[in-house]
């Protein structure tokens, strides 16, 4: 029995040291291509820099050396593109991408839109949305009916539906069965039209709840005044993460008009509603909330005491209102809070 | 009696081979789901989606905390390297453990600290808090100056003094790679907070170029000693960590570079200041918490990311260091050992924890036995010589030949350190591995037991050479002139 | 044709080419004005020294206190230094000054109305002969009087300010988009100022190359994070050098959280842009800010 295994050992190590030798010998391989395709890479970038610069820039019609003739200066293209794209917020420059791709990486992109491997049919998504290859968005929808995909296949194709078709993707995008990530929600709607996003608001009960959790988050990143009414009409929901997240989206805007819709938190069994509440009494003048912040100063919550210490300190006319408080008060807990931020504000 | 013996040294043999043979299918199957997965990311841009989420308006604000204790050489370029991350919002914070070198000065000289005064929230139990300082060059920059109480009492005091929802604790010898935090982030924003901690890989930095925090070309040390433990890292991420977090299994998420949750944080108590190996106890400690309260939630380990830490480079230091992370691996599991085989702690409990105790724990003392056996049998008769060759031919398998698969696919799929020469250097260093570091280390690992049992703590202080080379001092050379 | 008038007051010279020193270093304007009386003929000759003294007084507490008067020696024609004044300000204390004349409620002399003409001349560099000025003024002023009164006739040879040099630095880690920072730059033409451009790939490769120590005005265009020293850093540096009012800090950055702004402003940071930025609003704040350092 050991004879055997002995055997059979030998023969594997030497199996497999043979082709950890076969591996190495392609490993050289590899490492000499790469090399020379660095240089290539770098050789065309020297080159072609400055045409591209003055291409993008409308200086010049698009001269025949930047047709690309190869993978390599595709892989070149894809990146001074890129460099443009994150830094660089030119319309125009937008424009000659877009145009460009469409017409000189299309069929690339559709190769590898087509590929077997997972990691190049990514590569070719994310390419699409960075350069708005809209010609390739029928493939995109054919794509998108296919069963297997993985999910982040899927929620790529959805960027592109919603990019190239945002009023056919919102009819779709309610009735939704996908559950999309908070991260994946949020950056679908963020490039929605004012429009769209007000259209939501009509249609938001029909979303999922935690749908609907992110929509009024993304209401107060865009700080449109104009949301503020339907905001404000949330307050009175029976959910409590809406009312506490429609709180936070109104701080974010920063503006509140009528008190008496805010007052009725002072007294609210959530802490987090009181906190936001202590936050967003900022947006009032000081001497028309500091009852108000006076009581939330003296919460349980540390939280709830240190955020309303925060907007007193942080008022006009706040760090005298501190100081008288820290001689009148009786609250240990609040006096200390108050000094900290006191000191702290100095 | 001879015939007791025997039946003993058959007996062992039989032992010691079949576990050696599981144990190597074990790897060679984690190896080959490691190049499936590997194959399956191959070529795909990882920077394309990036750019994503460095806006604010999706990522989560983070505390980078970065424990101190006598890290005067490693210090800056670890603050530095922090403060080069690409991340929408963050803060840093100090914490000095009551050094008794110049680390806190250092800190205070390079970044222009100034006394402030800091409310802080006390949610964890720690050593006093003498004094915070925020740099006047970095608003986001803080130190922390305490009482001395060890790394996870330092560590606790970070977690106190935070203001954001995360926070990732990075050891002061250390630097980031600038997409790292962003990287591992990602399974957290993409969960939907579900993932409540990530950690990420790390690698050895000793023989890098770095200045002033940055890494800026990827050499290999000469020492054997070092590269060895560069193919040690490796192998434990080919072999190990990637199928682990596939099936989410991670037990351990290092130390050096993880990412938490601070609420579940808060709320299992924070790190325990008794054990040695703080970092592991809170993961252990998390997982349980979740478990035991039905919680929808998982600790991830992420491949990617990189932490670059320094290795000891001394067979002292090195001895002490592996001597320590053992007992603490031996700690926590005595620990939580009713989690063992209980299937109300799910798969951590029945694959995990198994897996830890009998490979991770366990697995050095049965192999050191296995080399002992391989010694004896060759010297006692020509019926054990057999067992000798085999157990030969597996530690050979084992140890080296499947180290240097991992070189291999390591250099296929990310190629760290670019330069054929290099590779060649790893693979035949990786192959000796079976003759001297392996059962080097092994001693080690058995040496925490025979400590663990005496009662001994060992903080296993490492002496630092830092890792960035020290700017040239010609001007002021030229000046004196 | 270099002539030789004088002034009664000797000193109008030294004053004159003190303020023009000055005008390149501090890039700040000064205008020359001549004015000549209009309406000379209708006053009597007997009365003309009086009258002469009591417009100079006039002049003299019409002006600021940081502008000279001086009168011409035997004629009615005044040269008054408005110092930190172009010529438009000038225009606008001409006619002030021609309203303030005409007022009959306070007259300067009963029963007589006061109308100036003038010429006026803004200076701009500090190479050229004061006779040559003077001369020109002169010629120009008595152009200004024979089209009328109240006229203002304007020299404009003077005016040319002397082409500055400005160090641009560009800190930027993609060489892509450093490479377009450069060439927009690059493509900008200013009347008065020339740029010197130099790129750098990280704060500490900036402050080693030693390129800001010069005393030229500076324009660092930077990122706020970079390898080894980020421009946090190097903001912080060089706002602690002597003289740090030279460097004009443009700050561009991936963060787009309203704290880091705030904070990059308060630590001295002159423009602020979130990536990803318009190539078209750079430029514009670039003039602007080049056109704000001339007043």
């Amino acid at each position: 029995m050991i004879k055997v295994s002995i055997d059979t050992l030998i023969k594997s190590i030497v199996v497999m040291t043979f082709v950890l030798l076969l591996l190495s010998v392609y490993m050289v391989i590899k490492s000499i291509q790469e090399k020379a395709v660095a240089k290539k890479m770098k050789v065309y970038m020297q080159s072609t820099l400055d045409l591209w610069y003055r291409y993008l820039n409308g200086e010049i019609a698009l001269p025949k050396e930047l047709i690309p003739s190869n993978d390599i200066e595709i892989e070149a293209i894809e990146e001074i593109f890129l460099s443009y794209i994150n830094n660089i917020s030119n319309l125009c420059i937008k424009d000659k991408i877009r145009v460009f791709s469409n017409q000189y990486l299309r069929e690339h992109y559709l190769r590898l839109l087509t590929s077997k491997k997972w990691s190049l049919r990514m590569n070719a998504l994310y390419r699409i949305i960075d350069f708005e290859i809209d010609s390739l968005a029928t493939e995109c929808r054919n794509l998108e009916r296919k069963t297997k995909l993985s999910s982040g296949e899927h929620f790529l194709l959805l960027v592109i539906h919603s990019m190239f078709d945002e009023t056919g993707f919102v009819k779709e995008f309610v009735s939704l069965s996908s559950k999309l990530s908070e991260y994946e929600f949020k950056k679908l709607l963020i490039g929605f039209s004012h429009e769209t996003l007000e259209q939501l608001t009509y249609q938001m009960n029909d979303l999922p709840i935690t749908y609907q959790y992110y929509f009024i988050d993304i209401l107060g990143v865009i700080r449109n005044l104009d949301f503020l009414p339907f905001l404000e009409d949330k307050l009175g929901d029976e959910k409590p993460e809406i009312r506490i997240r429609s709180l936070k989206a109104i701080h974010e805007i920063g503006v509140a008009t009528d008190l008496d819709k805010y007052k009725i938190f002072l007294e609210s069994p959530k802490w987090e509603e009181r906190l936001m509440l202590a936050k967003l009494l900022g947006a009032f003048s000081l001497e028309q909330v500091y009852p108000y912040l006076e009581q939330l100063l003296q919460d349980e919550n540390w939280w709830v005491r240190y955020h309303a210490a925060q907007t007193i300190g942080n008022s006009k006319d706040g760090k005298s209102r501190l100081e008288t408080f820290i001689t009148t008060a009786k609250d240990q807990y609040a006096i200390e809070m108050a000094r900290e931020v006191l000191e702290g504000v100095c | 009696m001879s015939t007791i013996l025997h039946y003993l040294m058959l007996f062992f043999g039989g032992f010691i081979s079949i576990y050696m043979i599981a144990i190597v299918i074990a790897y060679t199957s984690m190896l080959i789901f490691a190049f499936i997965e590997l194959r399956k990311q191959y070529k795909l841009d990882k920077n394309a989606s990036d750019e994503d989420y460095i806006d604010a308006f999706y990522y989560k604000p983070l505390s980078v905390i970065i424990p101190a204790y006598n890290e005067e050489v490693g210090i800056v370029d670890s603050v530095r390297s922090a403060l080069n991350l690409k991340y929408p919002q963050t803060e840093l914070i100090v914490v000095n453990d009551g050094s008794k070198d110049n680390t806190q000065q250092v800190v205070i000289e390079q970044f222009q600290m100034k006394k402030i005064h800091k409310v802080i929230n006390k949610q964890i139990e720690s050593k006093p808090i003498i004094q915070v300082y925020q740099s006047e060059i970095h608003h986001n920059l803080y130190l922390i100056e305490k009482e001395n109480g060890g790394k996870a009492d330092a560590l606790n005091a970070g977690i106190n003094f935070a203001k954001y929802p995360y926070f990732c604790s990075i050891d002061g010898d250390s630097i980031l790679d600038e997409k790292s935090l962003l990287r591992v982030m990602k399974p957290i924003i993409l969960s939907n907070e579900e993932v409540i901690a990530a950690g990420g890989n790390i690698r050895i930095a000793n023989g890098l170029d770095v200045q002033m925090g940055s890494v800026y070309q990827r050499n290999l040390p000469n020492r054997p000693l070092v590269l060895m433990q560069i193919i040690e890292y490796t192998r434990a991420f080919m072999m190990g960590r990637i199928a682990l977090a596939k099936f989410n299994l991670v037990l351990i998420i290092s130390g050096a570079f993880s990412v938490f949750a601070k609420k579940w944080v808060v709320e299992v108590g924070g790190y325990s200041v008794k054990t040695i190996g703080e970092d592991m106890e809170l993961v252990v400690k998390l997982h349980r918490y979740l478990q035991e309260n039905k919680l929808k939630k998982r600790i991830e380990f992420v491949p990617d990311p990189v932490c670059w830490t320094e290795a000891p480079e001394s067979l002292g230091i090195l001895r002490k260091q592996r001597r320590r992370w053992h007992q603490g691996l031996i700690e926590s599991l005595v620990k939580h050992r009713k989690m063992t085989f209980n299937p109300k702690y799910g798969k951590i409990g029945m694959i995990s924890f198994p897996y830890f105790w009998l490979v991770e724990c366990f697995g050095p003392l049965i192999e050191l036995g296995g080399y002992i056996y391989m010694v004896v049998a060759y010297f006692s008769g020509t019926f054990y010589f057999e067992f000798a060759i085999l157990l030969a031919l597996l530690f050979i398998l084992y140890g080296s030949v499947l180290s240097a698969f991992s070189i291999l696919m390591e250099t296929w799929s990310v190629n760290i350190y670019s330069g054929i020469n290099n590779f060649f250097k790893l693979i035949i260093i990786s192959l000796t591995e079976a003759f001297w570091y392996r059962p080097l280390t092994l001693v080690w690992r058995c040496e925490a037991f025979i400590q663990e049992l005496l009662g001994r703590k060992s903080w296993g202080d490492m002496k630092r050479v830092g890792l960035s080379k020290k700017p040239e001092q010609k001007k002021e050379g030229d000046k004196t002139k | 044709m270099i002539s030789n008038y004088t002034f009664e007051d000797s000193i109008a010279k030294q004053i004159f080419c003190a303020l023009r020193a000055h005008v390149v270093r501090s890039r700040t304007v000064i205008t020359a004005v001549f004015l000549g009386l209009y309406n000379e003929s209708e006053f009597d000759a007997d009365k003309l020294s009086v009258a002469a003294e009591k417009i100079t007084d006039f002049l003299k507490n019409t002006t600021r206190k940081t502008d000279f008067v001086f009168k011409f020696s035997g004629q009615l024609k005044w040269f008054i230094i408005l110092s930190q004044s172009g010529e438009r300000e000038a225009a606008a204390f001409l006619r002030r000054l021609y309203i303030l004349a005409k007022n009959t409620d306070i007259p300067i002399i009963e029963n007589h109305d006061i109308l100036f003409s003038a010429s006026v001349a803004e200076i701009g560099n500090d190479d050229g002969e004061f006779e040559e000025l003077v001369a020109d003024g002169v010629l120009a002023l008595a152009e200004s009087l024979s089209k009328g009164s109240e006229y203002i006739e304007y020299i404009t040879t003077h005016k040319k300010r002397p082409v500055e040099t400005i160090r641009v630095s560009i800190l930027e880690e993609n060489a892509i988009f450093r490479n377009a920072l450069y060439r927009t730059i690059d493509n900008l033409n200013f009347d008065n100022f020339e740029t010197e451009i130099k790129e750098f790939q990280d704060g500490y490769e900036f402050l080693e190359s030693n390129w800001h120590l010069s005393s030229h005005t500076h324009l660092i265009i930077m990122n706020d994070i970079l390898p080894r020293q980020s421009g946090l850093d190097v903001l912080h540096k060089i706002r602690m050098l002597p003289n740090n009012k030279r460097f004009i800090v443009f700050i561009m950055t991936k963060r787009s959280s309203e704290e880091d702004m705030i904070y990059a402003y308060e630590s001295g940071a002159d423009n602020y842009f979130i990536k990803p930025f318009n190539l078209r609003l750079l430029e514009v704040e670039i003039k602007r800010t080049f056109e704000r350092l001339w007043s």
